[in-house]
């Protein structure tokens, strides 16, 4: 097949972009969207022109590298998936593909489809964890956990941190992301001891970086590969609002 | 009270007190809908309702005070999150397709914002009576204010009665959305309950609506009048 | 140079506490004097970095990827091993040792491995208590499967995504110490090279791959756990950007190399569909449980619809061989069984480059026998999954799998310290050759980085440092450093000037050919010989006619991969010395000439129990062999049969 792509091109992280149009012959149904990227820029390597710069690391949906706008859809058009299991089989003949890096002031773009999501870290940093000390831990089956419990805070621990969910929020908010973290340890025995803290500090730090706020749109969830729940964002306001009502912060 | 400062600083903070402050303005409009509504029953029952709240100073004022907090509390928070949202994207997506948000979703900010307009000409109008000003000067029989001749001739204006139904048309959509995501904001979800909450959400939106824009039309059309 | 393994002698049972008990200490209040660089945040890094943190070293952390959390131990699907005994079937520290120096063919060494299964029960422990949610029972408590066919049920699992779990809880302790200070983390930044000084590791280079800028960095002590270079064959279960620089460049300064040759293939990937192919993606093997393997009995059926042959014409080739394991025989087996079908033409699925590589797996029989929504139940993710990759339905057609590179056995050699033949050179988790010999058991290396990251290394890496001392004056102005950048910096000149006709990626796939064709599933020793004639000459119009646009500022992934690129081209030579060395077939290395009358692999325990390292001589010059014999004094050997 062949496919027509418009994809942003900009050199340096304060330099004006630009789309730039591309015509990619023999695409194979095959392919995934980022193999497809890898014969166009083979092509423009030979050429010795600047190839397209994404990021990109498992190409299997798990490691969260990867991920831009694909027709103004984050992860493109199949649910649940991530941009390197999304398939040409998905477009046909002709199409033509406009490829974007997510767009949010925390996520400033570095070039190309590829943005600094450094913001994330950050946010676990303020207080995405358990404060165990390694060899401190208690025997393992010490504390039985509901399955239900565990069970859901595994779906919220799936999260796999590909700011899809930033940038396909009309407000650019960072809710589902942050809400799945803070869901996941505050779901479980093991991180009700920080419960609150944590839920204070996290989204203290969310609102430093910039992120929006939530106005239940619903799109995060949509795009999300993992297909996390808002549900999640909801029992993180409930956190913090009773952290808040609660603590003697 | 650093505390209080600091959560309303939070976007959740923020949200929580849209969701509180929407829900009490949503309260009131449900009451206010139900007194318009005796508008059908005429004249004597619209005066005497009206007459009756004007007589009880505790309940009036009261009233007037929560709804003069919250509605400014309300748009003013609005205004902030809307800008924290347009600085959040600072360049918008050459494309972009929505996939799960709603048009009540998204254009809850633009009829957030007609409803601020709406509600302070129709304070001006059947409040204040800066617009008109007769109609301060209309008393019934009894000698009570005739606020029943005030709205049956409010809206024999046409453009009046349009002003209003699109003001309702924008609060059909604010409230279909608005009327579920403020359990959201406040964190009142649960799997089970969810699908109930949008459906009543819907359900008291278009009450709310119908019920509203009834009076109005039913001046229009002469099923109400004089 | 001989090779001590220094390990601690006595009952093997108590060996790692006595040997703890030995070793020096250092003063809580002097720990933040000392440096420590380690790079990689996968499980064994990031466990690693964590601790030393907690203890209050003053760490920095390394990785290539944006965020600590993307290193490839995120893609580990299936579980982890540890001796608990949960369900009471039998499992104790000892089996789970003996099994693994068994399932490594006897090529590993035994101390290391009694203490890896020692220390698996405190990472389910540790794991556990940062959040990590494991599968449970209703009752509450941790739930248990068994793996890779293993006799008891001692893997802990979270549904598909094991790797991720436990990546995101050493992740989440790294953050901590992150917020506390006392670990400081560079994402997108790789390492050059390995700066050593007076016969100590005391530093790296770093390209930061932002920026494009050079960096040096000074420490006391220096831990590589970088993962493994399955990459070497271009297609392979591991992430785009795995490679072998680290580890290689610290081989070019000193360190040894040892069993290179041991790399293991994974029965179950999804085949590959064209020549664009990029990278393999690995089904869970759980899926043989249920599957049944056939290709066509007749080459000219190989492009019929799977579903219009009968049974008759069907050649269900495992079962035929292995009449009592059958379709769960051990992965080296099934591996080379499906090359051995695909050789004969019987193949099926896409033609690329004029074979047909890929067997069925079938699953029609055992949906007629459980019924389609225990298959669900059992698989449904694993379907879902080759249906969002190969757009087509396993419930209806067979799938097609073929065997792919999946973990890297070899690694730089370390002593039962896991420090290298460097001074201060420290290689945790899949980087070091350790424990699994020369074939590893499925749900070990998760254990593996985990034990080496959170609970061996800190307490030899704090031994090191309190003997070393404290109060280095060494600074990045020393000339090892300034010479360490120049050269990196020259490399890079040098990658960017060429700006040849090929684009890298063409070279790498040249590579991965040879590496896959001679020195994969089974190897020769004429193919060997053929491959060490030919990298050569691939390096050498890499280096001619290469070409790397754009320059060294900013974002340049065609330099970040020209650059692993260069070191494969290195190290698959090296590989395939390795593999010419071992004249015997063990593990995951099957040497043709070396095997039963079955065609088993064949040990050659009187000439080959050692450990093979490797000493570095120059390019173009062949390296030393050192060898590091291995005694048995718990473990009896014997040569496996699947029959
Ligand atoms: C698909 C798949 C499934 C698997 N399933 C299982 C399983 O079920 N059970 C099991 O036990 N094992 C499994 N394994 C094996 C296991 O996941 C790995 O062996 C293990 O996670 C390796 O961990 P590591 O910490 O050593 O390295 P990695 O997780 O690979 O981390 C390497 C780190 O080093 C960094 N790095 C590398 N090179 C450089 C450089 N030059 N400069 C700076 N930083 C660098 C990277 O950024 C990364 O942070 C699986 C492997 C694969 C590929
Ligand atoms: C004064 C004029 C008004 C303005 C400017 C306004 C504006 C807004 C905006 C912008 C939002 C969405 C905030 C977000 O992005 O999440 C919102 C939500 C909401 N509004 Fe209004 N609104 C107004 C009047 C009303 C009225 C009259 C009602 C009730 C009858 C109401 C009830 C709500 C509710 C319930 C929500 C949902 C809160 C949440 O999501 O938690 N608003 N409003
Ligand atoms: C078609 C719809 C509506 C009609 C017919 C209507 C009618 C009236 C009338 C007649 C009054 C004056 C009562 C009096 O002073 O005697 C009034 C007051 C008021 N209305 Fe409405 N209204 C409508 C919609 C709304 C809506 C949507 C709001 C939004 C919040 C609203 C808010 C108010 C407020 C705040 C007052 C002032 C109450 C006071 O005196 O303190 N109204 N309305
Ligand atoms: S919540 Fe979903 S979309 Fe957001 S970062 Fe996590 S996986 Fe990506
Ligand atoms: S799309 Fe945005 S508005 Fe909320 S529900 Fe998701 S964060
Ligand atoms: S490359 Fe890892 S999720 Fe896409």
């Amino acid at each position: 097949m062949k496919i027509t792509l418009n994809v942003w091109r900009q050199s340096a992280p304060q330099a004006a972009g630009s789309f730039v149009k591309y015509e990619v012959d023999g695409v194979n149904a095959d392919m995934s969207m980022l193999e497809m990227l890898d014969v166009l820029n083979d092509r423009l390597e030979s050429k010795g022109e600047a190839p397209i710069a994404f990021d990109h690391d498992c190409r299997e949906g798990i490691c969260g590298a990867c991920g831009f706008m694909i027709n103004g859809v984050a992860h493109g058009p199949e649910k649940e998936i991530t941009v390197c299991q999304t398939h040409m089989r998905s477009f046909k003949d002709g199409d033509e593909l406009t490829l974007e890096p997510w767009r949010a002031m925390a996520f400033p773009v570095m070039r190309d489809l590829m943005v600094d999501r450094s913001a994330f870290d950050r946010i676990i940093q303020a207080g995405g964890y358990v404060s165990v000390r390694t060899g401190s831990a208690p025997e393992a089956n010490a504390t039985p956990v509901m399955k239900e419990h565990a069970d859901l805070a595994f779906e919220a621990a799936a999260c796999i941190g590909c700011g899809a969910c930033v940038a396909a929020c009309p407000n650019a908010a960072a809710m589902l992301f942050t809400s799945a973290k803070v869901s996941h340890l505050g779901l479980l025995p093991q991180g009700e001891p920080e419960r609150d803290k944590r839920a204070m500090d996290m989204v203290a730090q969310m609102d430093k970086e910039g992120f929006g706020h939530c106005t239940n749109h619903g799109e995060c969830e949509a795009v999300c590969p993992k297909g996390i729940s808002v549900n999640f964002i909801a029992r993180m306001n409930r956190d913090l609002l009773s952290a808040t009502l609660r603590s003697t912060r | 009270m650093s505390w209080l400062q600091s959560l309303y600083a939070s976007t959740i903070g923020k949200k929580a007190v849209m969701a509180i402050t929407g829900l009490i303005i949503f309260g009131f409009t449900l009451g206010h809908m139900a007194g318009n509504l005796l508008a059908f029953f005429g004249e004597d029952t619209f005066n005497t309702y009206a007459a009756t709240l004007k007589g009880n100073p505790p309940l009036l004022w009261g009233t007037r005070l929560l709804l003069l907090t919250v509605i400014p509390l309300h748009f003013l928070t609005a205004f902030q999150l809307i800008k924290r949202s347009n600085d959040a994207r600072p360049a918008a997506y050459a494309k972009w397709q929505p996939q799960r948000s709603t048009y009540a979703s998204r254009t809850i900010r633009f009829g957030g914002i007609y409803l601020l307009g709406f509600i302070l000409y129709h304070l001006a109008h059947y409040t204040l009576h800066l617009t008109n000003p007769e109609f301060a000067g209309y008393h019934d029989a009894q000698g009570r204010h005739d606020a029943f001749r005030m709205v049956v001739e409010g809206f024999s204006n046409p453009i009046n009665v349009a002003v209003y139904l699109v003001a309702m048309l924008s609060l059909v959509f604010h409230l279909s959305h608005g009327a579920w995501s403020m359990f959201q904001s406040m964190g009142l979800n649960h799997p089970k309950y969810n699908q109930l909450r949008e459906r009543a959400a819907w359900t008291l939106a278009i009450v709310l609506t119908v019920g509203f824009s009834s009076v109005p039309l039913a001046v229009l059309t002469g099923v109400v009048h004089r | 140079m001989t090779l001590d393994g220094k390990c601690p002698s006595g009952p093997i049972e108590t060996a790692w506490d006595s040997h703890r008990f030995n070793m020096k200490l250092v003063n809580p209040a002097n720990r933040r004097k000392f440096n420590v660089l380690v790079v990689g945040t996968g499980l064994a890094g990031a466990a690693c970095a964590a601790t030393l943190g907690e203890l209050g070293f003053n760490v920095q952390a390394f990785c290539y990827q944006d965020s600590a959390r993307r290193a490839h131990s995120i893609a580990a699907q299936g579980g982890i091993n540890a001796a608990k005994n949960y369900q009471n079937d039998g499992d104790s520290v000892y089996r789970l040792f003996y099994d693994t120096v068994k399932g490594g063919d006897y090529r590993s060494r035994e101390r290391n491995v009694y203490r890896l299964a020692q220390i698996s029960v405190n990472i389910i422990d540790q794991a556990v208590a940062q959040g990590v949610p494991f599968a449970r029972e209703y009752g509450g408590l941790l739930d248990n499967r068994s793996f890779g066919g293993a006799q008891v049920a001692r893997t802990f699992y979270a549904r598909g995504q094991t790797g991720q779990q436990l990546l995101l809880g050493a992740y989440s302790a790294l953050s901590r110490q992150v917020n506390a200070g006392t670990v400081k983390l560079h994402t997108r930044t790789e390492m050059l090279d390995l700066v050593v000084i007076d016969g100590r590791a005391r530093g790296i280079i770093t390209r930061n791959l932002a920026t494009g800028e050079l960096e040096s960095w000074v420490g006391d002590a220096v831990v590589l756990a970088t993962g493994g270079y399955g990459n070497v064959f271009f297609l392979s279960t591991n992430a785009m950007g795995c490679n072998v620089t680290a580890t290689y460049k610290a081989y070019k300064k000193g360190a040894l190399f040892a069993n290179p040759c041991y790399t293991q293939i994974h029965p179950t990937c999804i085949p590959v569909s064209g020549g664009y192919q990029s990278k393999l993606t690995l089904m869970s093997e759980s899926l043989r449980n249920d599957g049944r393997v056939w290709v066509p009995k007749s080459a000219a059926d190989a492009t019929k619809d799977p579903s219009s042959l009968p049974d008759d014409q069907r050649d269900y080739y495992l079962e035929r061989r292995y009449p009592s394991f059958g379709n769960l025989v051990p992965r080296d087996v099934a591996s080379r069984n499906a090359k051995t079908v695909c050789d004969e033409g019987r193949g099926v699925g896409h033609e690329v480059d004029g074979q047909r590589r890929a067997v069925y797996l079938d699953f029609r029989d055992a949906i007629q026998r459980v019924g389609k929504s225990t298959i669900e139940a059992r698989y449904g993710n694993l379907f879902h999954m080759y249906t969002k990759i190969t757009g087509e339905n396993p419930y209806e057609s067979p799938m097609r799998i073929y065997p792919a590179i999946h973990y890297t056995m070899g690694g730089l050699w370390v002593d039962y310290n896991l420090m290298s033949n460097v001074e201060g050179l420290f290689v945790l988790g899949e980087a070091n050759f350790s424990d699994h010999g020369a074939n590893r058991l499925g749900a070990s290396a998760l254990m593996q980085g985990l034990a080496d990251g959170y609970f061996i290394a800190p307490p030899t890496i704090s031994d090191y440092l309190a003997r070393v001392g404290w109060g280095s004056k060494l600074t990045a102005e020393h000339e090892g450093f300034k010479a360490a950048k120049g050269e990196a910096n020259d490399r890079i000149q040098k990658l960017l000037s060429i700006k040849g006709k090929r684009p890298v990626d063409s070279f790498h796939r040249e590579l991965g050919n040879v590496m896959w064709d001679k020195c994969g599933m089974s190897r020769t020793k004429e193919g060997l010989e053929e491959a060490l004639k030919r990298i050569p000459e691939i390096r050498a119009e890499f280096w001619e006619n290469v070409n790397v646009p754009g320059e060294n500022k900013g974002v340049n992934q065609s330099l970040e991969r020209a650059g692993r690129v260069a070191d494969f081209l290195e190290f698959g030579e090296l590989m395939c010395l390795d593999a010419l060395e071992r004249a015997e077939s063990c593990g995951g290395h099957f040497r043709e000439e070396s095997q039963t009358e079955d065609g088993e692999a064949l040990r050659d325990d009187d000439n080959f129990r050692h450990t093979a390292a490797w000493e570095y001589k120059g390019v173009e010059t062949a390296p030393t062999l050192h060898k590091e014999a291995l005694n048995f004094d718990y473990v009896k050997l014997t040569q496996r049969s699947y029959k």
